[in-house]
């Protein structure tokens, strides 16, 4: 592995929740959108968050499924672009080239990969197409059968923070928006107008290299006070775009005056009643902040949460959300030096809101009969470990006396391109719609 | 510790529905005016028990009338609950252009937001057009919400031009419902109001959830083809229960006629 990156002098903090739209509750749908965030301390930098929207409709019924590779993928690839980008992450110019030029290739190419995979262990279903063509029409079954990745298809967005740089990464929905320490909130990413009425590009479609967005921000100057990621169900819970965009200097004002520690503590609720009296759709939430903007000390890192032990095959139709993945502890050869705000989170956090740790585990035992985890196809992600706590409605709890299992380091098969390599060609076509619920 | 919630008003997602109706002279002929303000009356109250279903869709109503020019005839976008019928009148010709370009007015960003559900336009009439159809029509499909709006076309009696409806529907696999007399009238009027109000205003994750996995799924229904006048487009007999709509929402079935064995003596229009 390659030389540890250099720490800036404030460290970034990254926090976030998802949760079960309202409507999706009382439709009896999981939770299809899924987060993740490196390292397991979530302190940085480097840090790496990560959002994903399973669409949803009957035609991307494991949509929950490839949300979660969704980020497991672009983590490991971010993960390697900062490997690749030692020993000499000076050389700005030539990152930003290798992300502009290899990410959106690569990530779909993975994505697709890890969806084979669980496919292979996985086949569809005679009864998973029979409930698809009740409820839809026999063209989308036709449409499964001849590509079944469209049953996994999932949105993407990413935001990888160094002390050099930051780069931003989107493919359809959803909203990544900057905070300016004043308060001035921007978009990094262009919209895509073609982004209406539940329509989406998706990591599952034909090219979806060409619908990836990166952004390559090199922080010579004043960086962000405030990065926020946000699934599409959120914007849509506000009356209009002014009115969600005041969330980016809102958080930025409470944490400043409250401190993290509220926003840990009332984020699952701020999300849950945008869902109700919003749009009904789930919501999933992310934000990075360097820590010198906080005016109370930051709580430790998030605590963290064991999640289900992975399987091989899925025994019955998923009726549940699966589990979703934390965040993956960085291996050991990948290991930074202890981040300035390191510690060991006191025990009794380790809990999602409102949740006993009993209520956890039984939750988790009886989704067990009748669902098999997502993790089942990503055994590269057995080791995650860090916590999402609204997630954790349907994680186990970790035993503290509980060996970590050991994790695959993350091999850095990307490399930093050369002057010789040729540029992406640009997208000329437009490609198909799907439908994001 | 508590804290307030960060960001603007909450607001659930905007659905608009929109009535396009025929007033024109002949519409006046054999109660067909009367019929049409009975159907959407009686309607009404069966759209906002489906509206009151999905708590997290704002359905707002409204209507246009095309007779000689067009005009707004419920301009505000009402909320579903507050909706009353205003009868029409008619009378003039049938500019069905103009309103389309009134619609297209409407269907701007803004005054219309990115953030809504597909509007659902349901376009109803008895004749041919009088003024530039394609005109208003491509004003239309220029807007965003135009292309992706649920558009849905009821012909009422013989004389109405189906090839003009079905060009306002936009999809081939969709076909213009032809109600040839009263009761007909007020069975597609209050499956737009329920139905299709119900699809467009429930992401499809939730219709799909409304029914159990293995469940039996409603077989297909024949439609409307007895009471369609010979040679008129009609869907047909074996359509799938759903098609996909423009929009990307799903149909449902359309409800059969009442009653197949005497459609004929029931023809009126």
């Amino acid at each position: 592995m390659g030389k540890v990156p250099q720490w800036p002098a404030s460290a970034w903090r990254v926090v976030g929740r998802s949760v079960q739209g309202a409507s999706h509750a009382r439709g009896g749908m999981p939770n299809q959108d899924a987060i993740q965030w490196f390292p397991e301390s979530g302190v940085g930098p480097p840090l790496i968050l990560s959002l994903s929207d399973g669409h949803g409709s009957p035609r991307n019924f494991r949509s929950d499924v490839g949300a979660q590779f969704a980020v497991a993928e672009v983590t490991n690839l971010m993960r390697e672009l900062l490997l690749a980008s030692q020993p000499d992450p000076s050389k700005l110019s030539t990152i930003k080239r290798t992300a502009e030029e290899r990410l959106p290739g690569e990530i779909t190419r993975r994505w697709r990969a890890a969806v084979a995979r669980h496919l292979k262990d996985n086949p569809i279903t005679e009864a998973e197409l029979e409930t698809l063509e009740k409820r839809r029409d026999p063209k989308s079954r036709r449409a499964i059968e001849k590509d079944p990745h469209i049953a996994y298809g999932a949105t993407l967005l990413s935001v990888l923070i160094t002390s050099g740089f930051i780069l931003y990464l989107q493919l359809g929905d959803g909203d990544i928006l900057t905070v300016a320490d004043n308060g001035e909130v921007a978009r990094p990413m262009t919209r895509d107008p073609r982004l209406m009425a539940n329509e989406t590009t998706s990591l599952c479609m034909d090219e979806a290299w060409r619908e990836v967005q990166i952004k390559f921000q090199a922080l010579y100057g004043p960086h962000p006070a405030l990065i926020l990621l946000s699934t599409d169900g959120y914007a849509n819970s506000f009356v209009n775009d002014a009115a969600f965009v005041k969330v980016g200097s809102d958080i930025l004002d409470i944490l400043r005056t409250d401190g993290l520690g509220v926003v840990e503590q009332n984020l699952g609720g701020w999300l849950r009643d945008a869902s109700a009296a919003g749009s009904g759709d789930d919501i999933t939430m992310g934000i990075v902040f360097p820590e010198a903007i906080l005016s109370k000390p930051a709580p430790a890192p998030t605590p963290a949460v064991q999640p289900p032990k992975p399987r091989r095959k899925r025994t019955a139709p998923r009726t549940a959300s699966a589990p979703k993945i934390a965040s993956q502890p960085i291996s050991d050869q990948a290991q930074p030096s202890a981040p300035p705000a390191e510690a060991t989170p006191p025990k009794d956090t380790v809990l999602p809101e409102k949740m006993s740790r009993e209520a956890a585990k039984e939750e988790v035992q009886t989704q067990d009969q009748h669902t098999a985890p997502s993790a089942a196809a990503m055994p590269e992600l057995v080791a995650s470990t860090e916590s999402v706590p609204e997630h954790a409605e349907v994680a186990p709890v970790a035993s503290p006396s509980e060996p970590r299992p050991a994790e695959p380091p993350v091999k850095p098969r990307i490399e930093l391109i050369k002057n010789e390599d040729r540029p992406r060609e640009p997208s000329k076509k437009l490609p198909d719609i799907f439908y994001d619920d | 510790m508590m804290s307030k919630r960060p960001g603007g008003q909450l607001a659930t997602r905007p659905l608009h529905f929109i009535w396009i109706a025929d007033a024109s002279g002949s519409m006046r002929d054999d109660g067909k005016i009367q019929a049409l303000n009975m159907a959407i009356r009686e309607a009404i109250p069966h759209m906002q028990k489906v509206a009151s279903e999905n708590p997290n869709a704002q359905v707002l109503v409204r209507a246009i009338k095309f007779s000689s020019g067009a005009q707004w005839h419920i301009s505000q976008p009402t909320p579903v609950e507050d909706f009353k019928w205003v009868d029409l009148k008619a009378d003039g010709v049938t500019d069905m252009g103009k309103a389309l370009t009134m619609v297209a007015d409407q269907l701007k960003i803004p005054p219309m937001t990115d953030r809504a559900l597909p509007p659902v336009l349901v376009m109803i009439s008895d004749g041919q057009p009088t003024d530039s159809f394609e005109k208003g029509l491509q004003k239309l499909m220029d807007e965003p919400w135009g292309k992706k709006a649920v558009r849905i076309a009821i012909a009422i009696g013989k004389d109405a031009d189906s090839a003009v409806l079905q060009k306002f529907i936009g999809h081939n696999e969709i076909k213009p419902l032809q109600a040839n007399n009263p009761e007909a009238l007020v069975n597609y009027i209050k499956w737009v109001s329920t139905a299709v109000l119900k699809s467009a205003s429930s992401p499809a994750s939730q219709a799909a959830a409304a029914t159990p996995a293995g469940a039996t799924a409603p077989p297909p229904i024949p439609v409307a083809a007895p009471s369609a006048a010979p040679g008129a487009a009609v869907m047909p007999a074996a359509q799938p229960v759903t098609v996909p709509a423009a929009s990307n929402i799903p149909i449902p079935a359309v409800p059969p006629p009442l009653d197949d064995s005497n459609i004929t003596a029931d023809d009126v229009w």
